[in-house]
């Protein structure tokens, strides 16, 4: 009766007990009183993106929203909920101090969107529309042309980015200089990370870690706003 | 650089001007981002050309994932972690307290998207809705989301869903102390969100044609063990390798569907 998807995955929780929660188990039983994670990270649905493994974060470091697209929604429309009340919780329950946005290349809904291939009246296709594709006057969907798909998704990272700060938590965070915002690329073909650069649209990749010690691109606390534009 | 070189980093005032590279920049380096970048150096170096082939494979376009977790934001609730899988299994969608608001609810259009997405996009068949012990978000719905409503409207307004689930153990709270409550809130959660998931169409499109399975399971902190639904005794088991239940059963009124 069991199908073979499903007990792959239990098969995969005896494994976790047996070969990482038990030779650990301190570490595990330090999280039963409570989680203070890094950052908040809002990333896609897509099964090939696993932040905590991209991040090489172990549980209970990274607060994780996934929808599809990586969608931040305007603050004020009604399918906000979902992502107003996860900020609600990082930001002002947990204290989480960052926020990270993270598209990546390769992204089938960010594809509909551009190309308008969801099914019309469907919930995907409204949903895909609540990821902005216009911010100040720029609209992604005129560019799609002379952009390259590494390019519009850049952008729109950018613009979701943008959009978190019509959120009243994260403008009052932001404010207070208590609140980092970051936005991110990941490349499923190569496994790196561009990362938005302060006050300018430009997305750069991490070095190798050799360079990094001299290089560590991370978005101005302050100007992360700026950086989405 | 590593941890130590790190944690040198970590100590300096966090605006840092980089030298050399780039000396048009000057960067604020976030002790905590600083963190996560040096977790991507250490993936980017070790994991991904360990795993070439996984990775090639999947970035040639391949995403048949083997099931869909609709699971919570928790850090340390992490589904590919707790099930051991590779990068391609799992569909997530992440939410506070893993909840399925019921269709047409308005704010449910996150979880619709990914739902008609997982179904008539990558016609996966197993739909897993993972709670898990120790869960803040419903800690918070006990506690009162009218308590919230005053400074976190969008957490109070997302929690007014799982109301549900408080007014179905309500008549049991007597006697019951704080945090055996929370503990028992997400084995009565799971259950109403799999109810819930029958509300969208596509859902019970896909199940009418046999074409989808669901399951309901409770993660727990303590054991890192998961526990699965069983709709026909209303209780959870431990999932174990035999199976012999670790597969949950669609409840009657799937089964109802299904014969349509």
């Amino acid at each position: 009766m069991i199908k073979r998807e499903t007990r792959k995955l239990v098969e995969g929780n005896l494994r976790f007990q047996s070969a990482v929660f038990e030779p650990q188990r301190e570490s595990f039983e330090e999280l039963l009183s409570g989680q203070a994670p890094r950052a908040l990270y809002v990333g896609c649905s897509d099964s090939r993106v696993v932040a905590e493994m991209i991040l090489d974060v172990v549980p209970g470091e990274l607060f994780v929203v996934r929808n599809i697209g990586a969608i931040v929604p305007h603050a004020e429309d009604p399918s906000a909920t979902s992502l107003g009340a996860a900020l609600d919780y990082a930001i002002n329950v947990l204290g989480v101090p960052d926020i990270v946005v993270c598209g990546h290349d390769l992204c089938g809904a960010l594809g509909a969107i551009v190309e308008g291939t969801a099914p019309r009246g469907s919930h995907l296709e409204r949903w895909l529309r609540k990821g902005s594709t216009e911010v100040e006057g720029f609209d992604l969907l005129d560019h799609t042309e002379e952009m390259t798909r590494e390019q519009l998704v850049e952008r729109f990272i950018a613009t979701q980015l943008k959009t978190l700060t019509e959120y009243e938590t994260v403008r009052l965070g932001l404010e207070a200089g208590r609140l980092g915002l970051h936005g991110a690329v990941y490349d499923p073909r190569s496994g790196r990370l561009r990362v938005a650069m302060p006050g300018s649209h430009t997305f750069i990749e991490l070095k190798s870690p050799e360079q990094r010690s001299t290089l560590l691109p991370v978005v101005a606390r302050t100007d992360a706003v700026s950086g989405a534009e | 650089m590593d941890r130590a070189g790190l944690d040198e980093v970590l100590k300096r005032p966090t605006v840092w001007v980089c030298p050399g590279l780039l000396p048009a920049f000057s960067v604020s380096i976030h002790p905590m981002v600083a963190q996560l970048l040096l977790g991507h150096s250490r993936f980017k170096s070790e994991y991904f050309p360990a795993e070439e082939e996984l990775f090639a494979r999947l970035a040639g376009g391949v995403h048949e994932p083997l099931a869909m977790v609709i699971s919570c934001c928790d850090a340390r609730v992490v589904p590919d972690v707790i099930v051991n899988s590779q990068p391609g299994d799992l569909f997530g969608l992440r939410n506070i307290a893993a909840l399925v608001p019921k269709f047409g609810a308005g704010h449910h259009r996150a979880v619709g998207a990914a739902i008609e997405y997982a179904i008539h996009g990558l016609k996966i068949e197993h739909m897993v809705v993972c709670g898990h012990t120790h869960c803040g978000g419903l800690r918070a719905l006990a506690q009162g989301p009218v308590k919230l409503a005053a400074h976190m409207p969008s957490l109070a307004e997302w929690l007014g869903d799982a109301e549900q689930v408080l007014a179905h153990i309500r008549p049991m709270l007597a006697g019951v102390d704080d945090e055996e409550l929370i503990d028992h809130l997400a084995y009565e959660s799971v259950p109403l969100q799999l109810e819930n998931l029958l509300s969208y169409p596509a859902v019970t499109w896909a199940l009418s044609r046999g074409r989808l399975q669901l399951h309901g399971w409770v993660y727990d902190l303590s054991s890192g063990g998961l526990h699965g639904y069983v709709p026909e005794d209303n209780a959870f088991v431990p999932l174990d390798s035999a199976g012999r239940r670790s597969i949950v059963m669609p409840e009657p009124r799937l089964r109802e569907l299904k014969r349509e």
